[in-house]
């Protein structure tokens, strides 16, 4: 199993989610294996390793939890761009977003999002669904396997 | 491959000639050497002859001396003359003897010289018998016997035999040299022989293998050959166009799948026989003979005879004929590849096409489709002649190029509406109707005619749901005004003043209109702002109030958790309240997707959906025919989720809770109710019932945010229905919402703006 030594990538720009978000995962002990980059244009460093993260060790995270709207490159930017590049298309991208539009869902699945979850209100309900998508994406899935 | 076969034949075939040479060659040589070992044998016979004769003649010379010298002899002794008479015919025969040996050893000096000492012995001998007979004879028996006595004469015979010896030695000696060099000969003949044929063994043996191997590539080619064969094949009848292939006399030597199954016959029937018998004769006479012949003769071939025939098997076909003549590597025989290609459907499709087209262009209003470049592909007869165009001026042009504002009309805005309207059936797929436009047409002299036209403009959407093409569809209003113009003349100023004014606010309208759509868009904006920006901080509120309880539990009073749970709890209802607004706003955009809905059924099973929330209440349902109208299934399923979840909620006190769901068709409208026994409302509140988050109840009593029947109302309202409610404080409520009776216009979109204020 490599899945320990791989990272989940958290794309947000808000600290406050960020730290809701690890809360979650700190609950199944998910949270040190989060790695974070505060908008579209610092995940495609993170991911092609280049800029603040070019001495970055590890291959693709087991997933990608990306936030829709983000200072400089949004998250549909960064999934455009993932899912066409043929050495990231197969990295698992769960869109984690407040936006519940269907114009977003739409544009989503149609570049090839792996998953849609709208942000609760909810705390109890967030931490809920950020704690199964963690469980689901890192311990549970089988990722794609990497050279 | 067949080129690399053909090189090795040949390549072989100059091996064969190499070792056919060499093997003659040989043979040449072996005859030639033969042919001189026979020479050399005859040689050595000969000389084997010659030495025998030499032999011979000395004997002779001897025998005959010897005789003369007995009869001389005994003459002496016995004195009888008869013995004399032997004495001449031995001197001959001894002289014969020597003139034969001197012509034997005519080429051997030696042996001459020897034959000539002999010679000269001989002549001396029979002198001196001579000189002894003549003694005898004259002086009497006694001289000639003391002469005889001398042995003179036995001397002289001793001397001849020396001589005749060394004759005969070296003869001998010639014989055994020559004898010995034919043997050495032979055996060198031999060798030679031997060696040839042993040579010409092996010539033979790789001669022999050379074929075999030749043989071998022959039948590899020729595998080969037989592979390639069956892969054409396998090629010709997968093609799917039907194929023939004709020899000279028109007969079918091949045909390919495709073309069995598209006359449905089998290769018995087809193979082996002559193209004019096909198909029960209906090839003859041929469509193509002329065109066939000339294929073969003159090495012509032919594309695309179209020919229509009526087969016995395959029905009315029309099919394309096309030829060429086959060449066929190792094949001499000449032959005709017949292709044949079954057009019928497609035909059938141009003609349906063309027939459409017709229909299209015949059709009595004013229509033009273009395409999204907004060049004109296809226009009615009838807007030709509105426009006073022709077809083939315009068809593939440009809309604006044909159809241009009137340069004498500053104020012309028909190309800039026109294309603003066309813009925008391209970017959201959906009609457009336009105000009625002023745009003048130019005739043919190039003068401009004043005309108004009223135009809508439909997208048709390919499956990708992309434009395809723009039906602009137009009415010629022209005549309307011009009517007006020809009333009496103290009503023209009234008659003009209106005019002006229709016009004037059909384009306030459209201005109007243009606003609207800007509006909509910025909603749209507004609501994935609300929807993306405002629950964010929601649920960072409820988010650090919940670690805040649990990291601080213990510091924490009663009353402080108290407070951070009302927090928690009020950020939770704003999340509520706001997800509620989004689904508000989102009804009155959503697209109407109309059909016939039946309401009865859409009752029942909403009915089914809140069982949930039923069980264990007693519930008594008054279930009425409810009938089919026209609308949007979904939305209306919404109105009737609304409203028995409400009926549900406000006679939850009651036991039994009645509801009852009924219809009453009135003229032009058919109103439908839900009714129950609840907890009812005090009609002097009715007007806030349909209010965005207006409640009349706490919160306490009954959950909810308020939105449920201003859902209600806007969606009966894009129906164009109306929603009342009638009721009574502990006694119930109703809740009305009348449908327009048949398929009444729906209310469009953007007339139902929504408003959030």
């Amino acid at each position: 199993m490599t899945a320990h030594v791989k990272k989940i990538l958290l794309v947000e720009d808000s600290e406050h989610d960020i730290e809701l978000t690890i809360a979650a995962l700190d609950g199944h002990h998910l949270a040190n294996k989060v790695d974070v980059a505060r908008d579209g244009a610092e995940a495609l460093d993170y991911l092609y390793k280049r800029g603040a993260f070019a001495g970055r060790a590890e291959g693709p995270p087991v997933v990608v939890l990306l936030d829709l709207k983000m200072p400089r490159v949004d998250g549909l930017e960064v999934l455009r761009q993932m899912k066409s590049d043929p050495d990231l298309k197969s990295v698992p991208v769960v869109m984690l977003t407040s936006s519940r539009e269907e114009q977003d869902l739409v544009r989503s699945y149609e570049l090839g999002v792996n998953a849609y979850v709208v942000k609760p209100v909810n705390f109890q309900q967030f931490v809920e669904s950020v704690k199964q998508l963690g469980c689901f994406w890192a311990l549970v899935n089988e990722p794609p396997p990497f050279p | 491959m067949e080129q690399a076969v053909r090189k090795s034949a040949r390549g072989s075939a100059t091996t064969s000639w190499l070792f056919a040479g060499c093997i003659f060659v040989l043979i040449l040589l072996g005859a030639v050497f033969a042919y001189w070992i026979a020479g050399r044998t005859l040689e050595t016979l000969r000389m084997v002859d010659h030495t025998r004769q030499v032999r011979l003649e000395l004997e002779q010379v001897l025998v005959s001396i010897v005789n003369t010298e007995t009869a001389l002899r005994g003459f002496q002794l016995s004195g009888e003359d008869g013995l004399i008479e032997s004495l001449e015919p031995n001197e001959q025969s001894a002289r014969d003897a020597v003139r034969a040996l001197r012509e034997l050893t005519q080429k051997d000096a030696e042996q001459q010289e020897r034959l000539e000492r002999l010679n000269a012995m001989v002549e001396e001998k029979i002198a001196f018998s001579h000189e002894t007979l003549r003694v005898r004879n004259e002086e009497g028996a006694d001289a000639g016997l003391a002469l005889f006595r001398t042995f003179k004469g036995e001397r002289m015979m001793n001397e001849m035999r020396t001589i005749i010896r060394s004759m005969e030695d070296t003869e001998d000696e010639l014989l055994k040299v020559r004898s010995e060099a034919a043997r050495r000969a032979s055996n060198v003949a031999l060798g030679v022989v031997t060696g040839g044929s042993a040579l010409v063994l092996i010539l033979l043996a790789l001669a022999g293998w050379t074929m075999r191997r030749e043989l071998e590539a022959r039948h590899h080619a020729a595998r080969v050959q037989a592979g390639a064969r069956a892969y054409a094949e396998s090629i010709v009848d997968t093609v799917r166009q039907p194929l023939l292939v004709l020899n000279r006399d028109m007969r079918v030597e091949r045909a390919n799948r495709s073309f069995y199954q598209l006359f449905r016959t089998k290769p018995e029937d087809t193979e082996q026989r002559l193209l004019s018998d096909l198909g029960g004769g209906k090839w003859s006479p041929p469509p193509i003979g002329p065109a066939l012949a000339e294929v073969l003769t003159l090495d012509k071939p032919f594309d695309n005879i179209e020919w229509e025939a009526d087969l016995p098997e395959a029905g009315r076909r029309v099919m394309r004929l096309s030829g060429s003549k086959l060449s066929r590597p190792g094949n001499p025989t000449e032959a005709v590849l017949l292709a044949i290609e079954d057009v019928t459907e497609q035909k059938r499709a141009e003609q349906i096409h063309l027939q459409f087209r017709a229909l299209f262009e015949s059709l009595p209003g004013l229509y033009v489709v273009l395409k999204p470049d907004l060049t004109i592909v296809a226009v009615s007869d009838a807007y030709l002649k509105a426009t006073m165009t022709k077809r083939d001026a315009i068809l593939g042009r440009g809309l604006f190029e044909v159809f241009p504002d009137n340069p004498d009309d500053p104020a012309a805005t028909g190309t800039a509406n026109l294309r603003a309207s066309l813009n925008r059936v391209l970017q959201d797929g959906k009609a457009d109707t336009m105000a009625i436009q002023k745009y003048d047409v130019r005739r043919t002299d190039g003068v401009f005619e004043e005309r108004y036209w009223s135009p809508v403009n439909s997208p048709v959407l390919n499956p990708k749901r992309q434009v395809e093409y723009i039906i602009h569809r137009v009415e010629d209003v022209t005549d309307f005004v011009k009517k007006r113009e020809q009333m009496p003349g103290d009503e023209n100023a009234a008659r003009d003043r209106m005019e002006s004014e229709i016009f004037r606010s059909t384009q306030e309208v459209h201005a109007a209109n243009q606003q609207l759509r800007a509006l909509n868009a910025e909603l749209e904006a507004f609501s994935y702002s609300v929807s993306h920006d405002l629950r964010a901080p929601l649920r960072h509120i409820d988010g650090f109030a919940d670690m805040l309880t649990l990291h601080s539990r213990e510091k924490l009073d009663d009353k402080g958790r108290r407070y951070l749970k009302t927090i928690s709890d009020s950020a939770k209802r704003m999340g509520t309240l706001i997800d509620d607004l989004l689904v508000f706003s989102r009804m009155g955009r959503a697209e109407m997707r109309r059909s016939q809905v039946d309401l009865d059924a859409l009752a029942r099973e909403v009915i089914h959906e809140m069982e949930g929330e039923t069980r264990g209440r007693n519930v008594v349902w008054k279930h009425g025919a409810l009938p089919m109208v026209a609308g949007d299934a979904a939305l209306l399923r919404q109105v009737f989720v609304n409203l028995i979840a409400n009926a549900l909620k406000y006679s939850r006190p009651r036991d039994p809770a009645i509801i009852e769901i009924s219809c009453v068709e009135g003229p032009g409208e058919k109103v439908i109710s839900v009714r129950d026994n609840g907890v009812g409302f005090d009609m002097a509140y009715s007007h806030k019932l349909f209010g965005v988050f207006q409640r009349l109840h706490r919160a306490e009593e009954f959950e909810g945010t308020g939105i449920g029947l201003a859902n209600v109302s806007r969606i009966v309202a894009r129906h164009g229905g109306r929603v009342w409610a009638e009721g009574k404080v502990g006694e119930g409520a109703s809740i009305h919402f009348s449908l327009p009776a048949g398929t009444a216009p729906l209310a469009n979109a953007s007339s139902t703006t929504p408003s959030l204020s």
